[in-house]
Parts: C-alpha cells; structure tokens; sequence
C-alpha cells in the first residue's frame, strides 16, 4: 500500500482547528480506534489526531485485532482502513453493527479506494462517513469532531433518559400502588355488592389524579376522587401528601362535606401558593338507598338508575381545596337504589377540544350525550371502555384522565 | 414549505398504568422508516438538472417532503418559514452562495445544528476546507452518486430524529422536575421562620440545603413549642429521585399532623411516625430520622434517632461531642420504640446536624471523629458554618447530584 499518501501540506494547513479547548463539545476524553495495516499511515493519524486534542488513541493492524480491543477500549468513533489482511474493514463494519454494542458507533472509513462501488459497499457495509486517501488533515479532522461531537450529545441525552425513565417507573409503580388494586375491588364488590370499573391515565408518566375507597360501618361505602392542578411529578407529590392525610383522618365519623372541610384545612397548610385540588367525596349507603356526597370544585357527578333516558346530574360546584382555609362545604344527595350507576371522572374527559379551532369543548352535556348511548350496557369494563373510545374519537386528551364507573349490583 | 409537525414529543397518553406506551420508549435506536421517509428535506441548486436529479434520487428511496430553493435568498427565505430536518446545499451559485448560507445558518441558534450535506464540483482541498470551516456537516462530490447519496442523507436524518426525541423528553422531564423540586423547597422552612422560631430559643440557625435536580430524599424542618424551646428534624427517605422525593412528601404530611401532638417529645414523636409510617411505605422504603428538642432555658438538646447521623455539638472551649442516640430506620418495624437521650449546649455551644451524605463526605470513615476534628478545625478559623459549606462543596462538588444537609444552631452566649 502506498504510504505517501498522506497530504502533509494540509496537515500544516491544520493550525486554525488544532487544539483549543474543546472539553465543553465532547471532544475531551473522546476515544478514536485507528485500524489500518500501515504503520506510518497508523503514526500519521496518530499524529494529525494529536494536533486536533485527541489524545486517547490506540491502533489496531488489522480488523481482528480491532475487534479484540473494542471491548476493553470502548472507543467512541473508529478510523477504518478497508483493504486489510486477515479481516479488511468491510467484514469489520459488518460485525460491529451486528453487536447491538456498537450498532451506533461512527465508523469513519478512510482508504485509497475511491471506485464508486467501493464507496457505496462501504455505506451498505454500515460506515458512517467516508474519505478518500491522500487524505486531507483539515477535512478529516473535521469530519472526525463533528461524529464525536453528535456522539457525546446522544450518549449525554441517552445517559440523561435512561436515568429518569428507570426513576419515574420505579414513582410510577408507587403511584399505582396508591390505587385500590382489583384485589380490593373484588373484595368491595363480593361484601357489598358494589362493583367499580376504573381507568386512570396520567398525561405522562406520573399524574395528579387519585382516587380510592373506604369500607364503612353498616355496609357504607366512601369513594372519592381528587385532581391537582398542574400534572406529571409535581402533581404526583400532591396526590401521595393527600393519600397520606386521607388515611391519618380517614373517612369515619365524618360527614362528607365535613371531611372536605378537613382535608382543605390541612392542603391549605401544605400547598404552595397557586396549587390547588378539586375534589369529590360520598358515602354510598346501601340501607337508605342514597348518595351522600360533598364537592369542592369537581366536575359534576352523574347518577342514573335502571330505566333511566339519560343521566341524572348532580352538582360539582363548591370551592376548590388549598385556597381558603374556612372554606365550608355543602351537603348533596342523589338517590342510588339497588342497580343504580354513578359516573366519576376528571375535568380531562370534559376538556377535549371539539374542532381545531374555536375554543368550543365537549363540556357536561357532551359527556352526558355520549354517556346515554351507553347506560344500560350490563358490563361496566365494556361500559367504560366504550365511553373512552368515544372521549378518544371526540379529540385529544392533554391532561391525566381517571373515570370511575359505580355500580350498585344488589 | 410545510412542516408537518411529528409526534416526536415524548408526552405519550398510555392507555392504563400497566400498559407500556411505546412513545415513552424514546431511547429505543430503532426508528420507524416511515419517520425518517417523513421528514422534510431542503434541496438547494441553482441547476435544475442538478434539482432534478437529486429530487429524483430522493423520492425514488421514498422520501415525502422534498422541498426545492434556486438560490441561498430562497433557502434562508424558506429554512425561516420552517426548518427543515436537512439541507442539501449547493456551493457554487450566484449571489449567496453555499459557504454563505452555511454560515448564516450557523450564526442563528435555531439552525446552529440543522445537518448540511454540501454537494460540490470542488475537489481542491482548500475549499473543501472552506466549506467545513463555514459549518458544513457533511460534504458529497459531484457527480452525485446514488448510493452514497442516500446512505448519507439516511445517517444524518435518524440522528437528528433520535436527537429531537431524546431532547424534547429530556425538556418535558426538566421542566416535571424543576416545579416537584420547587415544591420540595416549600417543604423547607424559610430563613425568616428559622430566625423567629431559633430567637424564641435564644439561638440562631443557619441551614445549607442542597436538592438534587433529580429530586431525593433529604427534608427537615422545625416545630416552633412553648417556652424558650424548639423542635427540629433532619431526615432522609432511602434510595434517591422521584421516588424517595414522593416518600418524603408522605412523612413530611404525616409530620404536619404529628409534630403539634407529640412534638415535645422527641421518642414519642419518632415512634409514633414509625407506627404510621408502616401503613404508607412499602417494604424496603425506609428512612433515617433525627428529633430533638433545643431547649435553651436549660441549655440541652434532647434527641431521639432513627438511624440518623449523630448529632454533633462544638463547645466553646475547641471540644466536641457526638449524640449516641440509636433506634431502627423508619419504615423497618412498627411498633419499635426509640428512646430519647440528653446532650449539654452550653452557651456558645454550636449543634450540627448533618444528613448521612455529608458524613461520608467529609468523613470516609463515618465514625464522626473525622468529621469533629474537621468541623473544629473549621470554627477555630473563624466562621465554622461558612467554612464546613465551603469544605463540603469541595468535598461533593458544586454539581453533585446528591442531596444533603447541614443545620448549623448557635446557642448564644450569656
């Protein structure tokens, strides 16, 4: 192989892009396999490196003795000669993108063939650039920072990611985990005959939507709903702050409006200035054949019983909690005999935009339409899946969605 | 030119908590062609063979959105209207030419890294220089060849696909952490709260708090009693991020409603936390704790711990002493029961309290001594506060993603 074909005249031409401080765009520590059968060849890329400030070089003769050393060296961009003996580059490039290891490592192919053909195998090979010998200093080393450049910008963002993805699974898991689970469910459902479908999907990986219920004295049940304002982790911490003072104050001896009073007392406390909750609580009582419920700000509840053309709406209306601390709240009823339904969701399933334009959204009496082409559907997960398809149909959703679907079966 | 906005986001809408949405999988290299094939490209010759040859090049591999400009006015006119996701950019054209356009491009921040393949007739060195100087990414000979054409085009645009996607998850999660993280400083009582509440006791407190950008565990706060006297707490949720941050938040909330019933007590008040601790953390969450009360009447710190760091006090004649309060971490066992013990803050006595973090920093050995001599040696210098904070940066480094914290309370002197 020719070894004068190294254009020395442009390796001077190298001043203006030789060294500098580059330790704040990835080139700092950056590693460069050189793999070329030719020794001087191997020094001069050595050398024009060098003078760019890459420094942590190690060569290879050979396309086997290159594979030999990926493993232990781990470099982040590779110098490939083509024509070698024993392994030429070509197989070398072929092998690399096989390891899923080095599927995204840049290949730089340096090499005196110029055919076309050789070019386009190379490509086809898996290289990421190709320049052709004699080379020339500047346009190489160039070449040879933008591929580490963008390489340290992925491996920064891919580092960044994989680190929050495994977080916020592991938050995510624990918000579930706030959630009654379809253990709880079927115990509710088989002692008192209340059955709950339920979807809950926070707009990213963790939401500020909750839900949950309490088995009480005399076959009652307490369910309630709550959405924070704002959503994804913030949010999130609002929902395990108001999980843990549901369970310190717990829903026993306390009327629902008298329960909302409390929980706003305490928010009020621990909020910051601007966040807020709207919430939902009731009391099913199964003897009385009623719905005992209080609202601080949430949407309106829906109530219908066998028979019925379309829902019964009940009323949301009420202060939102963390704003006022004397905030008081009123005392609803909506009647709920042995097969009634009641329809708990959050603002989202109301919000979605109809239309492009125009700020015209699906509102209550929307869901309500949507809601009466279903009531008498017997199965509640058919029920409420349905009712999701249709809210999808309708527009986009860009907050967390929950919806709970009650149904008294006995 | 249209751009037609992609689902590149990386704020998914999952269907359900079990069901993986694949849109948060962005890491994921393997990019759909049908993405690649859609992504708007800006093809710039003032020779309408060279555009038609490239044109044809381009939708015969099945790219959609190929836009054509004659000249560099056109394509800066067009790249303003929106960017494409590369050019491919003739050099040699009258008015503005290709070495121009680039380094217009590159002076504006939101094409600073818009891929551009030059495509050139030069083969002399120096101007192939001149083009990679002026910000050309990429540079391809004329004749255009097929092959090499479109490997080129393929690599630079599943890059910047991957990039976009990894960027805007990483903007979205940035922009979750930064208010949860601006939340967990609310937990954190503000210096004008440490100074009335340390005064009533006749001492003052300085803290130095440092949260992870990732979010973590670390919380403390005080608890104002009657008398000239003051509670406070310093404790840490185990493992890190959101999720020991969301721990936090739970026993801070059950702190709220424990601290004024057994607030004066600092066994009682560790136990109690303990015991309804257990209906919240699941196995394996736990977290270390130090209570005490500041009692600056009697001059006396009275502590209990749960696995917390020993507390540390610095009397004024250079000597020090080391809490050996212990007790089992939150979250191990309900029904433990921690036992109180008394420590002597004579006047002009400094209290440390310390989260574990700054123990193993300042003190490989976690024994204290380390830390005591450190800690004395840093008053006997003169402002022993600053200097630990000093000491400790040094030690965990300005950006150290790790929580930790020092509460620094002074009792004055008589």
């Amino acid at each position: 192989m020719n070894t004068g074909n190294m254009n020395t005249g442009d390796m001077m031409a190298a001043g203006p892009l030789a060294g500098g401080s580059d330790s704040a765009d990835g080139l700092a520590g950056a590693r460069v396999l050189v793999v070329d059968d030719n020794r001087i060849n191997r020094h001069l890329l050595l050398a024009l490196l060098e003078r760019g400030g890459i420094t942590l070089v190690e060569q290879a003769e050979d396309g086997q003795e290159a594979l030999a050393r990926m493993e232990r060296f781990k470099p982040d961009l590779v110098l490939l000669d083509l024509m070698m003996p024993r392994m030429d580059g070509f197989e070398m490039c072929r092998l690399l993108r096989a390891d899923p290891r080095w599927k995204s490592l840049p290949v730089l192919v340096q090499s005196s063939l110029n055919r076309v053909e050789d070019r386009a195998r190379a490509f086809r090979a898996g290289a990421t650039d190709y320049v052709t010998k004699p080379i020339n200093a500047v346009e190489l080393l160039a070449r040879v920072r933008i591929q580490l450049r963008k390489r340290a910008m992925l491996r920064d963002l891919e580092q960044y990611h994989s680190r929050t993805e495994s977080e916020l699974a592991l938050a995510r898991a624990m918000q579930s985990r706030l959630l009654p689970g379809p253990d709880r469910l079927a115990d509710l459902q088989a002692a008192t005959g209340i059955a709950i479908d339920a979807h809950f999907a926070p707009s990213s990986e963790l939401g500020g939507d909750f839900w949950g219920i309490d088995r009480l004295p005399g076959g009652r049940v307490a369910v309630y709903m709550v959405d924070f304002s704002g959503h994804g982790v913030g949010a999130a911490l609002n929902t395990f702050r108001l999980d843990a003072i549901c369970r310190q104050i717990g829903s026993t001896g306390l009327t629902p409006a008298e329960f909302l009073a409390a929980m706003n007392r305490r928010l009020c406390g621990l909020l910051p200035c601007g966040q807020f909750a709207t919430m939902l609580t009731g009391l099913i009582d199964p003897v009385a054949g009623v719905f005992d419920y209080a609202s601080a700000g949430s949407t309106t509840p829906m109530m219908w019983l066998p028979g019925d053309e379309a829902p019964r709406l009940g009323d949301g209306s009420g202060l939102p909690l963390g704003l006022l601390p004397s905030a008081t709240y009123d005392s609803r009823q909506l009647p709920m005999p042995p097969g009634a339904r009641l329809f708990l969701y959050s603002d989202a399933a109301i919000e979605i935009p109809l239309g492009s334009e125009g700020h015209d959204v699906l509102d209550e009496p929307g869901l309500a339409a949507l809601l009466a082409r279903r009531l008498h559907e017997p199965d509640g997960a058919r029920l409420l899946d349905g009712l999701l398809g249709d809210l999808h149909a309708t527009g986009p959703i860009d907050d967390d969605l929950t919806a709970l679907l009650v149904s008294r079966r006995r | 030119m249209t751009m037609t906005g992609q689902d590149i986001s990386g704020t998914g809408r999952p269907q359900s908590l079990e069901g993986r949405d694949p849109e948060f999988q962005v890491a994921d290299s393997q990019i759909p062609d049908s993405q690649i094939l859609d992504c708007p490209i800006l093809v710039v010759d003032d020779t309408a063979f060279n555009r038609t040859v490239i044109g044809t090049f381009l939708a015969e591999a099945g790219f959609r959105k190929v836009s054509f400009a004659t000249n560099g006015m056109e394509a800066l006119a067009m790249i303003e209207a929106g960017v494409p996701d590369l050019l491919i950019l003739d050099i040699m054209m009258p008015g503005i030419d290709g070495y121009e356009v680039c380094r217009r491009l590159r002076a504006m921040p939101e094409t600073a890294d818009l891929p551009i393949l030059v495509q050139t007739a030069l083969s002399s060195g120096e101007d192939r220089n001149r083009a990679f100087a002026a910000g050309t990414t990429d540079l391809v000979a004329k004749p255009l060849e097929r092959t090499e054409l479109l490997a080129r085009v393929r690599i630079h645009l599943e890059d910047r696909v991957l990039i976009r996607r990894l960027q805007s998850y990483r903007a979205r999660v940035e922009a979750e952490l930064s208010i949860a993280r601006s939340m967990q400083e609310h937990l954190l009582p503000t210096p004008a709260q440490c100074t009335a509440v340390a005064g009533a006791a006749g001492c003052t407190l300085r803290a130095h708090s440092v949260i992870s950008p990732h979010l973590g565990g670390d919380l403390w706060g005080l608890l104002p009693l009657s008398g000239r006297r003051f509670g406070v707490y310093l404790l840490n949720v185990a493992g890190q991020g959101v999720s020991a941050a969301l721990n936090a938040f739970r026993l801070h909330t059950l702190l709220q409603e424990l601290g004024p019933i057994h607030g004066e007590d600092a066994a009682a008040l560790l136990s109690a936390l303990n015991d309804r601790a257990a209906g919240l953390l699941a196995p394996g969450e736990t977290a270390t704790m130090t209570y005490g009360v500041v009692d600056g009447e009697l001059g006396r710190f009275t502590h209990a711990s749960a696995e917390g760091a020993p507390p540390m006090i610095l009397r004024g004649d250079g000597g020090s002493d080391f809490g050996v309060a212990t007790g089992l971490a939150i979250g191990i066992a309900p029904g433990t029961r921690y036992r109180a013990e008394v420590m002597e803050l004579p006047p002009g006595a400094v209290l440390a309290l310390y989260s574990v973090a700054v123990l193993e920093a300042l003190d490989a050995g976690g024994t204290g001594i380390g830390l005591g001599w450190m800690i004395a040696r840093a008053v006997a210098e003169g402002d022993g506060f600053e200097a630990v904070v000093r000491s400790l940066s040094f030690a965990l480094g300005q950006v150290s993603g790790d929580d930790h914290t020092l509460l620094w309370i002074e009792r004055g002197a008589r």
